[in-house]
């Protein structure tokens, strides 16, 4: 079993909105603004590959295994529209380096924080 | 599936169709931040933003911080900014994952090819130290940066950064994002007609997306790529050696090198520069005089950091904090050819200048260098 990636990155994000909840809220809704247009892509194709009326699919019930795989799907799709916010929860966790020291170090000629 | 035409060789990672939607609908994000919104910063700034400063203080800003300061309330500004902050972190994530469910196969492939090389060479160093500039933060955004390493045969930051500097460049540096160094090495050959190059070295090579370009541009000449990165120097291997591309790829520090001296005709590196610091630069300068022979050329191609007006210097610096690249906004100020005259160069001989793009990158780079006496 690999060890789990890091979610956030390594120095302090920047934030440019008025307050740190719509900055959250933003990235969310344009995550979830990527699974809209991806499933109209999926629909796309649904229409042009299959040919089958619209009633039938909607008709369809999952089975067991079917079942497992959409939820997969649905956390996989979680993991991406909550990045941010798990993110936080591992820099609260780490705090990461103030980045006006990151800033002076790479600065200073002697790669010293003053 | 891939992106069209993205990253035409045997290991690239490979996308489903959702994640080629995915990606698509990232890349069409960020082609919206580069269109009305960001053409309207401009009128923002000179309609209000400005005044609003002159308001406050009795005078226009001055300089490219100052600017930052007027700016840094707008609310234009600001949803651009976080539209594009947002934009960055969502296609690392995407690129992040796609590489990790496919890491199995991505590492034994590349391990495959590393055991029976047939053009180049892997030489790695195992416990290598990462300076403080690149292990402090993590350039880009990502998380894990370029040395994240699982396994011994670990490649996943080298396959997430060939497949996400194509998404970072919309497809605008070229299918290999070879733009740095087809332009880098024409460069050269215009430049100097009659440099001899038999060996060339490239710095910071990552996956050699610009190092590939000097097999073709100089035939006759041995190749070496040096990188702090195992991860990513195994994976730039397997992706030379799926291309027939000879490269000798070492893993080492640009500051202070293993090579004998006199040992390149040719020294070049790739927007590494903005990612060092203000200590690191002059060693990486001397490091490479050391390393030339009599008349050999150092060239760094670099993002055109330096900028005229302050305005465009301030949206130019956006990604020093932006897209945690500390030194860019430090550099774009920082005088170059002081530390090239100390490294050992004639300061006749330093250059800084436009390098053309070969592709259809937006604007041109910017090459720094200078070229050893005889």
């Amino acid at each position: 079993m690999r060890a789990p990636r890091p979610k956030a990155s390594k120095g302090a994000r920047p934030q440019f909105l008025a307050d740190t909840d719509s900055e959250r809220l933003l990235n969310m809704v344009m995550a979830l603004a990527a699974e809209v247009s991806l499933l109209h892509d999926k629909f796309d194709t649904l229409a042009r590959v299959s040919g089958v009326p619209l009633a039938d699919l909607e008709a369809f019930t999952p089975d067991a295994d079917v079942r497992a795989e959409r939820a997969t799907r649905r956390d996989e799709m979680l993991g991406r529209v909550l990045r941010i916010i798990e993110a936080d929860a591992e820099r609260a966790a780490h705090p990461p380096r103030p980045y006006d020291e990151i800033m002076q170090l790479v600065a200073d000629p002697e790669g010293r924080i003053s | 599936m891939s992106l069209a035409g993205a990253l035409p060789h045997a290991v690239a990672p490979e996308l489903s169709a959702d994640e080629l939607g995915l990606l698509e609908f990232a890349m069409a994000w960020k082609g919206r931040l580069r269109g009305a919104m960001k053409a309207a910063l401009p009128a923002v700034y000179e309609g209000r933003a400005a005044p609003a400063y002159v308001a406050a203080h009795g005078r226009r800003p001055q300089g490219w911080r100052e600017v930052e300061d007027a700016m840094a309330a707008d609310p234009l500004y600001r949803w651009w900014s976080a539209l594009l902050r947002a934009q960055q972190e969502y296609y690392l994530h995407l690129t992040s994952e796609v590489v990790e469910r496919q890491l199995d196969g991505l590492n034994a492939a590349c391990a495959a090819i590393a055991a029976n090389p047939r053009y180049g060479s892997l030489t790695l160093k195992p416990g290598m130290a990462i300076p403080d500039y690149q292990g402090e933060v993590d350039i880009h955004c990502v998380p894990g940066s370029y040395f994240l390493e699982r396994s011994v045969d670990d490649v996943w930051a080298g396959a997430r950064s060939d497949l996400g500097s194509f998404v970072f460049a919309l497809g605008k540096h070229g299918g290999m994002n070879e733009d740095k160094g087809v332009s880098g090495a024409a460069f050269v050959k215009a430049r100097f007609p009659d440099l001899q190059v038999r060996d060339i070295l490239d710095l910071g090579c990552t996956v050699g997306m610009s190092t590939l370009p000097y097999c073709d541009a100089f035939p006759e000449a041995r190749v070496t790529g040096l990188d702090l990165s195992g991860p990513c120097l195994r994976y730039a291997h397997a992706r030379a050696e799926s291309m027939g591309k000879a490269v000798h790829f070492q893993q080492g520090n640009a500051e202070a090198t293993d090579f004998p001296d006199a040992s390149f005709d040719l020294i070049v590196s790739h927007i590494l520069l903005h990612e060092t610091s203000a200590a690191a630069l002059p060693r990486i300068f001397a490091e490479a005089h050391r390393l030339l022979r009599p008349g050999g050329v150092m060239l760094h191609v670099e993002v055109p950091v330096r900028k005229i007006e302050a305005f465009e210097q301030f949206l130019t610096n956006w990604d020093a904090q932006g897209n945690n690249e500390p030194f860019w906004a430090v550099l774009s100020e920082m005088d170059l050819v002081g530390p090239a005259v100390a490294a050992g160069f004639v300061a006749d001989s330093v250059f800084e200048t436009v390098v053309p793009t070969s592709f259809a990158k937006s604007g041109d780079w910017l090459g720094v260098g200078a070229r050893k006496a005889l």
